[in-house]
């Protein structure tokens, strides 16, 4: 699956503080990653998303993204691992996690030793476009936390 | 005072005059003393008491005058007693005439005599010498009253009122000291002249001795070793008939018998108690045989065997043993049970005295080993601690169960609570039974509760359900089965033992109950948890079709309509239909299961042409919004030419073929999938549906709960297609199975789904 290009900037209609701001989405479920491309493009981001973790992680470059979303529960590549192996590549990269079940949620948090991670850095899915926003805002301005190397 | 002597003629008479009183004379002619004598006799009134040794006794019944004149006393009612020595050589003096209607009694060791009347006393001093003489010669007949002479007379006469008195009142005293003579006489003629305490060893006079001793008695208590009744019935029945009728006429105080009652002997003593015996039984005899009568101790140390006659006889008249084994035998009688409720006891099987305490450890091994070694059937263990059994297979009891086992089909079953060296040791019992089937050992264990929960304190050991040894543990640290054991207990009581049997069979079946009940407590525990899990699944399921929903509409609504574009609308209104499909079809998968599980799956029957229903289940899947649509998997479709009606549900039908469609494409991302129709081959009533892929196959570890809930092996779904298929087909009659195809395509397996339904009939006109 190819990465969806952020699309045209000048048709965003929201610029200013969200402006150039480089959103990255892993989602294995191709509707989610698909739609929340759109609402941060509608958001005035620049979001690129892929279903597939290990297409993502082969295309990703050092300092290319403000903010990286990963889904946790994936096939062949879970987001912890994924967070993992990012971190490898750019130790200063921003990730959070997206999420629709808090038994994996839990499990996986508890077995790949993510506890000590703060809990903002954790969005539950559903959820609302706004909220997101408002969300990866805080994150964006907030500084980063460097728990796990 | 009567007598008037004659001075003259009795010269030599000494005569004293007591003033007011009387005289007292000393006679010293034969005449002279016998006429004073007679004269005694003649004068008196009430009584004439005559104390006299047998040679006295001979003279004065030899005087010519005496006989009539105590006939003539008798005639007045003068009461005769005389008190002498009875004895075996001069017992038919005292039944001669004259001493009838006297009353005789028997004092042992007289000397001397004196008569004492109403008021005159007499005192003959000197005894004759010619009795002497004959008495030495030992001549028995009529010795005294045919050959008594007085030869060297005196005597001492005496009317004084005081010394009269004073005689009287010594016979008085002699009287009560002295035993009538028929109780004399009757032990003169039973030959117990004497105490005497001997051995006998000739068979004959042991015989004589016994037969002698029954007919002399007059009551007889016997304590016998086994054996002792035959003995008694065999050499003495014509004995103790006789004793006993004179019992039954109440002219004795019977036979009793305390002895060991079994199988053995049980008819003996039948045939006895019925002749009049009086049996007891008792485990607790005395290692002697004994009898004892009211005269004489008999007893044998030997054996009896088969009713032999015994070959030393101990016999005693001495009062002291008599009275002795009395009050044994009294305690013996007292402590026995009654011959008929042993006999009712073994008739039952309830053998009450085979119940045995055994206080030491070594004894109870031997007899453990032993109950073992002779066990025909069935050898059952509860052992107490894991240590017992190590304890015990060291004394040998194990490996002669498995003897018992291998050799006599001895069917041996364990109880024993679990510990590793347990475990080893009984591991290697049953590599007996292995590696030797032939020999068809049923060996078998279970394991109880934890040593620290079982609480019990004793091994218990049943033998063919007919035998019990209870071995108390009193230190369970001990190495060695002697210093381990305490107290035992055995029985053969048929209650006693089959309460243990039954005791057993509850522990055995309990250890099974509590497995089942183990294993469905896992089998609920893992259910509880794939419920879980079903939830949690679901749960990321229901949600993740909302994102796009929400988004999608949130992004519509925030939009100006009128700037949206065709497309988008299109691609947006696509979106949200294809994720509220999903989050329908997982919805209904729920409640399909919820009526599943509580069978109330309804099936809308009706005939269809099952080509049909391939075809719109084949259109049903590729119309389906949640479909992505893989162009690099081609889906063939081999139809069967004949028409098969089925009887169907044919949503369900579709239902089932939908998801193994969506399987098999989820699991191929390329490559090709049949779907087939054909009639089964091996049962023609059946049209067999294949769905083939050539995927990866089905996984290892998914594959025994393929059917099952929630066996999923991919990260999306819920794990309930199949299963509901499954429930589905089933509930048409139909069969359902996947298998991993045999040849490799470009490395993938693939997998197969078949399921069959029942053909209805394959031509429709037959139906009309």
């Amino acid at each position: 699956m190819k990465p969806r290009k952020s699309g045209d900037k000048s048709k965003s209609r929201r610029t200013g503080e969200n402006e150039n701001k480089r959103i990255l989405i892993v989602d294995d479920e191709r509707d989610v990653s698909l739609v929340l491309k759109k609402v941060f493009d509608n958001a005035g981001f620049a979001a690129e998303s892929y279903d597939d973790p290990i297409l993502a992680l082969k295309n990703f470059r050092t300092g290319s993204f403000d903010l990286i979303l990963l889904d946790i529960k994936m096939p062949e590549m879970d987001g912890f691992s994924l967070y993992k192996q990012l971190k490898k590549q750019d130790i200063n990269a921003k990730i959070c996690f997206l999420t629709a079940s808090e038994m994996y949620f839990s499990r996986l948090r508890k077995d790949e030793d993510f506890c000590k991670l703060d809990e903002d850095l954790f969005i539950h899915k559903p959820i609302g476009n706004e909220e997101l926003i408002r969300k990866v805002n805080a994150l964006l301005n907030s500084i980063p936390t460097r728990v796990l190397d | 005072m009567n007598i008037e002597v004659d001075s003259f003629k009795c010269m030599e008479t000494m005569r004293t005059s007591v003033p007011n009183s009387g005289i007292i004379q000393i006679l010293h002619n034969k005449i002279e003393i016998s006429r004073i004598l007679c004269q005694i006799l003649n004068d008196t009134r009430c009584r004439w008491d005559f104390y006299a040794d047998t040679e006295s006794l001979a003279v004065a019944f030899s005087i010519q005058q005496v006989p009539k004149t105590i006939k003539e006393a008798k005639k007045r009612g003068v009461k005769f007693r005389l008190i002498s020595d009875v004895m075996k050589d001069n017992v038919s003096f005292f039944k001669q005439p004259i001493l009838n209607n006297v009353d005789i009694r028997h004092l042992e060791g007289i000397k001397g005599n004196f008569a004492v009347s109403d008021k005159e006393y007499i005192s003959m001093c000197e005894i004759s010498s010619s009795l002497k003489k004959i008495r030495s010669t030992r001549e028995r007949k009529n010795t005294l009253s045919a050959s008594a002479k007085i030869s060297q007379e005196r005597a001492i006469y005496s009317n004084i009122k005081e010394d009269v008195h004073q005689h009287q009142r010594i016979f008085e005293n002699l009287w009560l000291n002295s035993r009538p003579i028929e109780n004399r006489i009757r032990e003169i003629e039973e030959g117990i002249d004497r105490t005497e305490t001997t051995a006998i060893s000739k068979s004959t006079e042991i015989a004589n001795r016994i037969k002698k001793s029954i007919e002399s008695s007059t009551e007889i208590k016997i304590s016998f070793q086994p054996g002792g009744l035959e003995f008694l019935y065999n050499s003495f029945s014509e004995s103790y008939k006789k004793f006993l009728d004179l019992y039954k006429r109440g002219e004795n105080r019977g036979i009793r018998c305390v002895t060991t009652i079994n199988k053995d002997n049980e008819k003996l003593v039948e045939l006895l108690v019925e002749e009049g015996v009086q049996i007891r039984h008792t485990k607790n005899l005395t290692p002697l045989s004994f009898s004892v009568s009211n005269n004489e101790f008999q007893a044998t140390a030997e054996k009896f065997e088969e009713g032999k006659m015994i070959k030393s006889l101990l016999v005693s008249t001495e009062p002291l043993y008599i009275e002795h084994y009395n009050s044994i035998f009294e305690q013996l009688w007292d402590n026995s049970i009654d011959a008929k409720d042993r006999i009712y006891d073994i008739e039952e099987g309830v053998d009450l005295t085979d119940i045995e305490i055994i206080p030491r450890s070594g004894r109870s091994r031997l007899l453990y080993l032993e109950l073992v070694r002779c066990a025909k059937q069935e050898i059952l263990f509860i052992f107490p601690t894991s240590s017992a059994l190590i304890r015990q297979e060291k004394i040998g009891a194990i490996p002669l169960a498995v003897e018992a086992a291998e050799k006599r089909s001895v069917k041996v079953r364990i109880l024993v609570p679990h510990s590793d060296q347990v475990e080893q040791r009984l591991q290697s019992l049953l590599q007996i039974k292995v590696q030797r089937p032939a020999h068809n050992a049923d060996i078998d264990f279970r394991y109880t509760d934890t040593e620290q929960a079982s609480g019990s304190k004793a091994t218990i050991l049943v033998v063919d359900k007919n035998a019990s040894l209870v071995m108390e543990l009193r230190d369970d640290s001990k190495t060695t089965f002697d210093e381990a054991i305490g107290l035992s207990t055995y029985s053969n009581s048929k209650a006693g033992v089959l309460s243990y049997v039954a005791i057993f069979e509850k522990l055995w079946n309990q250890i099974e109950l509590y497995q089942q009940v183990k294993q469905a407590n896992e089998r609920l525990k893992l259910h509880d948890k794939m419920q879980q899990e079903f939830i949690n699944v679901a749960a990321h399921e229901l949600r993740t079709p909302i994102q796009p929903i929400l988004s999608t509409v949130g992004l519509l609504s925030s939009k100006n309509q009128v700037t949206i574009k065709r497309k988008e609308l299109n691609d947006s209104i696509s979106m949200i239909a294809r994720n509220a499909t999903r989050l329908k079809q997982l919805s209904e998968d729920i409640l399909d299961v919820t009526k599943i599980e509580s069978q109330t799956l309804e099936l809308k029957k009706e005939l269809h042409d099952l080509n049909e229903i391939i075809e719109y289940s084949i259109e049903e899947y590729k119309r389906n919004p949640t479909i992505k649509y893989n162009t690099k998997v081609q889906l063939e479709y081999l139809p069967v030419h004949s028409r098969l009606y089925v009887e169907v549900d044919k949503e369900r039908i579709v239902q089932v073929i939908f998801n193994l469609l969506a399987n098999a494409f989820k699991f191929t991302k390329e490559g090709n999938i049949v779907i087939s129709i054909q009639q089964d081959q091996a049962s023609s009533s059946e049209a067999l549906i294949g769905v083939k892929d050539s995927g990866q196959g089905i996984d290892q570890d998914v594959f025994p709960r393929l059917f099952e809930k929630f066996a999923s092996k991919s990260f999306q779904g819920t794990g309930l297609g199949l299963f509901i298929s499954k429930s589905i087909v089933e509930a048409h009659g139909g069969r359902i199975w996947a298998q991993n195809n045999n040849k490799l395509v470009d490395g993938k397996q693939g997998a197969t789904f078949s399921i069959t339904l029942p053909i209805v009939n394959s031509d429709l006109t037959q139906l009309a």
